[in-house]
């Protein structure tokens, strides 16, 4: 055999060998990657201190670090950059009220960024399977990707839109180029909380969490936590400018789930078992079914809890749909 | 060429051979158990080595010819020595509740079998656990031999030295009990049951005894496991070291007692009365939480194995030599509060759901 030919063979054996000692002793299990990739991301998100900096910024209400500098609604700007500021960072529910009475409420980004943080939290440790779903495991770690790219792209909005704030004066120009940072920083925001609510999808298919007897896959706060994911998805992927009707089922998921940890009853009427096995007959086999209806307006929703505007829902498939509704408090 | 073919041959023949073992059944099983001479554990032959919960400051060791021996600490002065017995009581009793399980379910198991068409490589595990506990238990029964000696001798510092070998041995045998029953449940569960409806009394007596396992198992990997991996000469004894200063942590070890469906159940299940339903319900939702819980065990033993959770423990329990546990928890990253977090949620939510479903079930 020529000599070139020798040293291709021999370096073709080597590079075999290297490959399988490579794949048999250091190649990540198909088993944890999602898991490492998940944490990673979690450890990563909180080094970032993202929670202090929206925090900074929700106090800082005033320009060039001036606390006399009020932003005021006394101007039309003024007025628009409170109304992002309370979108995006009040603590509390936002409440749009109309001679003293309640016509409805929806929490603001930040708060909503807590939750996905916390069932996030709560779904990780699940991904740490010994259980191997190729295509599951890639829509994890495809979102986790796209997350962390908008998580990135939130830190650096929140970072100008501050450099901004803190060096600019009342000037009619200055507060409309701030606003324009601001408006960046809500879209920002906006798909961050998109790709939290795809990433808590993907975890929930992953992890299958719970069975019961087939029928019933995930228990009555997995459920709720499924449901305020589909529902936070569809209200940051529609058209902004509808996003408040969105935003009102959205806190009707978020309160359920905030009563389900306080032990409360939360399914109006409904026992838990009906609620799941409703739920569960439109997750398990008819899930874009089920992406449809969350899809639909309030009012949509509203009409279909009273067993109306279904003619597009398989027959076999609405009872289910009303009690979903009825159960949310439609 | 030649010879490179009957080299290869050579080899495949023993491969094949090695294969082609002698297929077991339920009679090896059975052998490997009778065969046993089992320690505290069996039946009638059973002697409890550990202190009375009542008198903590004295050790009873009683022998299978009845002879009883009474220690009595108090003249040692050593509460450690009382501590680290009482850790041992709850050592034995997991190791009863298996055992229940096992006495309960093998006469049908080993006359049922002979007329199923079972799966041969589930026998053939079945057995090699069989054979692994056989196993532990010969090593285990050799610590016990030095350890009732040190024990007869009264002198503290040598007996909290055997109590570690022997405890730690007899977490061995815990180990492969369970890894035993675990596998004879599944098989009792595929092929002795028949009705595994909601409404069959038989399914859920046997429910009921399989979650004790599951709770034993639990309250071994929180409580006594981890502390296997203990440095320093306090070993398992730190479990109980604890006692005096983190009372709702060990509050599960009262978890260990024996259920069985009530009269009371069984009545109004077989009854046509509005008590039915309510019972029926009652059924219901404990295989709805019993689901919940034995779906969330798996996630909470990937977890625990992928955890440091001794370090975890002693930090809990102000072991950790200075350093408070909200420091211990300060150098832990967010995935790792995450992991803690699951754990706890499953010992303070899932299991106490679950547990009292089953209390309104069973005596």
């Amino acid at each position: 055999m020529k000599f070139w030919v020798k040293i291709i063979v021999a370096l073709l054996v080597v590079v075999t060998i290297g490959f399988a000692v490579w794949a048999f002793f250091f190649r990540e299990k198909d088993e944890v990657a999602a898991y490492n990739r998940t944490a990673d991301f979690v450890n990563y998100k909180y080094s970032l201190n993202l929670d202090k900096k929206l925090d900074d910024l929700a106090k800082l209400d005033y320009l060039k670090n001036d606390t006399s500098m009020l932003i005021t609604p006394d101007t039309q700007v003024g007025t628009n950059i409170i109304k992002v500021r309370e979108q995006c960072l009040s603590p509390y529910d936002i409440v749009l009220e109309q001679d003293s009475v309640e016509i409805y409420r929806y929490q603001s980004y930040v708060v909503l960024e807590d939750m996905t943080d916390e069932i996030i939290y709560d779904y990780l440790p699940y991904l740490n399977s010994n259980v191997v779903n190729n295509s599951a495991k890639k829509k994890v770690l495809k979102a986790v990707e796209d997350y962390t790219g908008k998580i990135g792209n939130l830190t650096v909005s929140i970072n100008e839109v501050v450099d901004c704030q803190t060096n600019i004066t009342n000037d009619a120009v200055q507060l409309e180029f701030l606003y324009g940072k601001y408006l960046n920083f809500k879209n920002c925001f906006r798909n961050a909380l998109n790709s939290a609510s795809n990433l808590i999808i993907a975890m929930q298919n992953y992890a299958n969490i719970c069975l019961y007897n087939d029928d019933i896959k995930i228990d009555a706060l997995n459920m709720s936590y499924d449901s305020f994911a589909r529902l936070l998805n569809s209200m940051t992927t529609i058209d902004e400018r509808e996003e408040i009707d969105y935003a009102k089922s959205v806190n009707r998921a978020y309160k359920r789930i905030i009563g389900l940890q306080n032990n409360e009853d939360v399914f109006n009427g409904y026992s838990e078992f009906e609620v799941l096995k409703a739920y569960n007959t439109l997750l398990n086999n008819h899930v874009d079914t089920l992406n449809s209806i969350f899809n639909c307006r309030d009012y949509d929703k509203s009409e279909m809890a009273k067993g109306g505007n279904m003619s597009l829902i398989k027959t076999e498939l609405r009872s289910s749909v009303q009690i979903i509704f009825k159960s949310m408090g439609y | 060429m030649k010879k490179i073919f009957s080299i290869i041959l050579s080899i495949m023949s023993i491969f094949i051979l090695a294969g082609c073992g002698e297929k077991k059944t339920e009679k090896d099983v059975k052998n490997v158990f009778d065969s046993m001479k089992v320690i505290g554990v069996e039946g009638e032959e059973k002697s409890k080595l550990f202190s009375d919960s009542n008198t903590p400051n004295s050790i009873k060791i009683e022998y299978p010819d009845n002879v009883v021996e009474v220690i009595n600490l108090e003249e040692s002065n050593d509460n450690l020595l009382s501590k680290c017995y009482m850790a041992l009581d709850i050592q034995q009793s997991i190791l009863d509740n298996i055992y229940n399980f096992y006495e309960k379910h093998n006469e049908k198991f080993y006359s049922i079998m002979p007329t199923k068409e079972y799966n041969e490589k589930e026998m053939e595990d079945l057995y090699n656990e069989a054979k692994n506990l056989e196993s532990s238990l010969q090593d285990f029964s050799i610590q016990h031999e030095s350890f009732v000696t040190s024990a007869s001798a009264g002198v503290s510092d040598v007996m909290i030295s055997k109590i570690n070998i022997y405890s730690y041995q007899l977490n061995n045998v815990i180990e492969n009990s369970f890894n035993f029953i675990y596998k004879f449940m599944d098989m009792y569960e595929n092929y002795c049951i028949e009705n595994k409806e909601s409404t069959s009394i038989e399914y859920l007596n046997f429910s009921i005894v399989k979650t004790l396992v599951n709770f034993s198992y639990v309250i071994y990997l929180e409580n006594v496991k981890s502390f296997n991996d203990a440095v320093g000469k306090n070993g398992v004894c730190e479990v109980y070291n604890i006692i005096e200063t983190n009372k709702t942590k060990y509050d599960f070890t009262m978890f260990l007692e024996s259920f069985a469906v009530s009269e009371a159940t069984i009545n109004n299940l077989n009854t046509t009365s509005t008590l039915y339903a309510k019972t029926q319900k009652t059924v219901d939702e404990y295989y709805y939480f019993n689901e919940i819980f034995e779906q969330k065990l798996v996630a909470y033993e990937n977890t625990y194995k992928s955890f440091d959770f001794y370090n975890y423990n002693k930090h809990r329990m102000n072991l950790g030599n200075g350093v408070t546990y909200t420091d211990y928890l300060n150098t832990l990253s967010q995935s790792e509060k995450a992991s803690i977090s699951l754990m706890e949620n499953f010992m303070y939510t899932t299991f106490l759901d679950l547990y009292e479903k089953v209390c309104e079930l069973t005596v």
